[in-house]
């Protein structure tokens, strides 16, 4: 509840001064930004605009202060879609965002001469501001002195140092935010061309800076993580730790969270008397809750994971590490974060593609981060690999059904790269493009910036994909639930809801298309279980137990054994085949069009996989069936 | 001397003698301040012929140059 207060904004008003956060990307903004507002921000929304900006009031003050954290950038003549939009606020020619009063204009201390290259560019919008020099605890680490006074005089503002993951000076420059004499226009002579403001900046780092060395430890460290074989076995390593947290660590809370909506289902079920109402409450509201917060755990470990390796500045070194493993499908160094990402759930991955500037790079990454093994198909797998696939052990060692399970894996990750391949030399066809990433130093993440982020992602994920998860899974309640069977005393519940479902609309829709999947080897259950599992991979597995009379909650075992008798193997196979390659996440097929600002978008990613997942279907099916 | 950038030596110093064209690369290159003149080390490239790490002033950057922008520099003895 407390929460809840401190989320909403303050009441603004005409007069509310509106600052923005200006700087080059790793320049500490975004630290500074979280340590003025704390709890107290929101994510923007601004339509058909993919960059969300994190805006928030800074807190402890007499009249409150608007603020915004721009997108990082090099230059006013923008490359990627974050610095087109930081570029467009700044000259007053956003829609959303109106011009900012006020900037605090924010330098990494120990890069000088990079942010002040921006500022002699920032300076000729004349927009009254401030400097912040960040992480002043690295510049007297390294045993120099940053003369504030002669910067300020060659700059013509106030200059303020802060150690904005420490705290360190922010409070003097928050007393100071509400003071109009602490804001002032540059004093800068206007400078073209790019070679005269580099030249301009090196001049004023080396006056007001007496000596700058190399972070002795980012470059120790870039000796054995940057290495060619210890750094590719880090890189394994890393990776490795990656894939364990999502799929070990989140495990317990995941079980937890479905025994609390199981719970809550009893609940429901226990005290609700009207059969119908009962019925929606279970099967279309809690289990669509269910079906969003089942994930959370995944989603929340892997933004942990993410943030914290962004932090500390590992990330940009993957990137370089895999860019020529990835070039040769036609992707960057860059696009393998969100393709890791999407290994948990394709929904942050998608999100985390913003980090690509090259626009082609960037939809490819999204239309193929589908294909990537995601966790909501897991469920499907494993009931249909326990089902069909004999515990036998393969060449003396490996068991044959975990050899099936990474062979889904590594069918989907390689189908999703020739995917990318083929979309690049077609649809997006360019030469290859540069590579340029900026290595921060090495830092240690703080613990309240990872979390902020997280916090603000997980809100993110549970608006976007919790309110097409719930709608869609309310409408598939629906369609399974009408018209309803009447009742026959001689059935038992379990046999009363297969009837309910055959009979409704879903098992109807089942009948009727179920043509269209015979030559996949789909009977008309099957039929019903895609179908129904069309919002949401996992949901075939509780539809499936509805059309088989078996109640999941009492172990899969009796559904596995239905399943053998009454599905071929070449049927089973073609099912998992499948699931490889159909979109089947609404909130996936949400999001994709939130990230690209087009439905067409989703509508191409939607065709395209399912076109894929019929044919490894139909393909499945009829080798198999000519050889098992 | 003169070469291209990509032809150098792990731990060499060179300086930037020109680009081969203007275009959004070479101009966010000058942008973060490697402007012809610039003199930087090349620390190490990426296994499998990949892109190359560069450090100049403090700044220490990844760069993959692609065949139309040519990098050419001239060693530092």
């Amino acid at each position: 509840m407390a929460l809840q207060e401190a989320m909403t904004p303050r009441p603004t008003t005409e007069s509310t001064p509106f600052l923005a956060l200006v700087g080059t990307p790793n320049s500490g903004k975004s630290t500074l930004f979280n340590a003025l507002t704390g709890l107290r921000q929101k994510v923007g929304n601004f339509p058909g605009v993919t960059v969300e900006p994190k805006q928030g009031f800074v807190q402890r003050l007499s009249t409150p202060i608007r603020i915004v954290d721009l997108p990082g950038l090099y230059s006013f003549e923008p490359s990627s879609r974050d610095e087109e939009f930081a570029v467009a606020v700044l000259e007053g020619r956003n829609r959303s965002l109106e011009r900012p009063d006020r900037v605090a204009f924010v330098i990494d201390g120990t890069n000088l001469e990079k942010g002040l290259t921006l500022f002699a560019q920032f300076a000729s919008l004349g927009i009254p501001c401030v400097v912040v020099v960040t992480m002043i605890d690295a510049i007297k680490a390294q045993g120099a002195v940053l003369d504030d006074i002669s910067l300020e005089r060659a700059l013509g503002v106030k200059v303020f140092g802060v150690v904005g993951s420490k705290g360190l000076g922010v409070e003097a420059f928050r007393e100071q935010l509400e003071r109009d004499e602490t804001w002032s226009k540059p004093n800068l002579q206007e400078r073209k061309d790019v070679l005269e403001r580099v030249a301009w900046a090196r001049q004023t780092s080396a006056l007001v800076l007496d000596h700058h060395n190399h972070d002795a430890l980012t470059v120790r460290l870039d000796r054995v993580l940057l290495h060619p074989v210890w750094g590719g076995l880090s890189f394994a390593c890393i990776m490795a730790l990656f894939f364990i947290a999502i799929f070990q660590w989140a495990d317990p809370l995941m079980q937890l969270i479905q025994s609390g909506v199981e719970q809550l289902r009893l609940v429901a079920e226990n005290h609700v008397q009207q059969p119908l109402f009962r019925d929606f409450l279970s099967n279309g509201v809690l289990a669509g809750v269910g079906s969003v917060l089942v994930f959370l755990p995944q989603i929340f470990i892997l933004m942990v994971v993410i943030t914290a390796l962004e932090d500390c500045g590992y990330l940009a070194r993957a990137a370089f590490i895999v860019d020529r493993i990835m070039g040769i499908f036609g992707l960057q160094g860059r696009s393998f974060i969100p393709l890791l990402g999407s290994f948990a759930c394709a929904i942050p991955g998608i999100i985390s593609a913003r980090i690509i500037s090259s626009h082609k790079d960037r939809m490819t990454t999204i239309l193929i981060a589908p294909l990537m093994t995601c966790s909501a198909r897991l469920p499907v797998y494993a009931l249909l690999i326990s089902a069909f696939i004999p515990a036998s052990i393969v060449a003396g060692v490996v068991p044959l059904q975990s050899l099936v399970m990474a062979g889904l894996y590594g069918i989907g990750l390689g189908s999703g790269l020739l995917v990318a391949l083929v979309v690049r030399k077609t649809v997006f066809r360019s030469e290859p493009m540069h590579f340029l990433i900026e290595f921060p130093p090495y830092r240690v993440p703080t613990i309240r910036n990872v979390l902020l982020t997280v916090w603000e992602r997980s809100q993110d994920f549970l608006k976007t994909a919790g309110t097409v998860i719930l709608g869609i899974s309310i409408v598939l309640w629906f369609l399974s639930a009408f018209p309803r069977y009447p009742l026959q005393p001689q059935l038992s519940s379990l046999e009363m809801q297969q009837a309910q479902l055959e009979h409704s609309y879903a098992g109807m829709i089942g009948k009727t298309i179920q043509p269209v999947f015979q030559p996949c080897g789909f009977d008309w259950k099957t039929t019903v279980g895609i179908v129904g599992s069309f919002a949401a991979r996992e949901t075939f597995i509780s539809v499936m137990a509805q059309m088989y009379a078996t109640d999941v909650s009492s172990g899969d075992v009796s559904l596995q054994e239905r399943l053998r008798h009454s599905m071929s193997l070449p049927a089973a196979l073609s099912v998992l085949a499948f699931y490889i390659f159909a979109l089947q996440c609404m909130s996936t097929v949400a999001v994709i069009r939130r990230e690209t600002g087009s439905w067409i978008w989703s509508a191409v990613a939607f065709a395209y996989t399912f076109v894929l997942a019929y044919l490894a279907s139909f393909l499945t099916f009829h080798v198999s069936s000519a050889f098992l | 001397m003169t070469l291209n950038i990509l032809d150098l030596k792990k731990g060499s110093t060179a300086k930037i003698v020109r680009y081969s064209r203007e275009n959004a690369f070479t101009k966010r290159l000058c942008e973060m301040g490697l402007v012809p003149g610039t003199q930087f080390t090349f620390v190490r490239r990426a296994p499998l012929h990949g892109p190359i790490e560069i450090c100049f002033g403090q700044s220490r950057i990844a760069i993959r140059p692609c065949a139309d922008s040519e990098i050419t520099v001239e060693t530092c003895s």
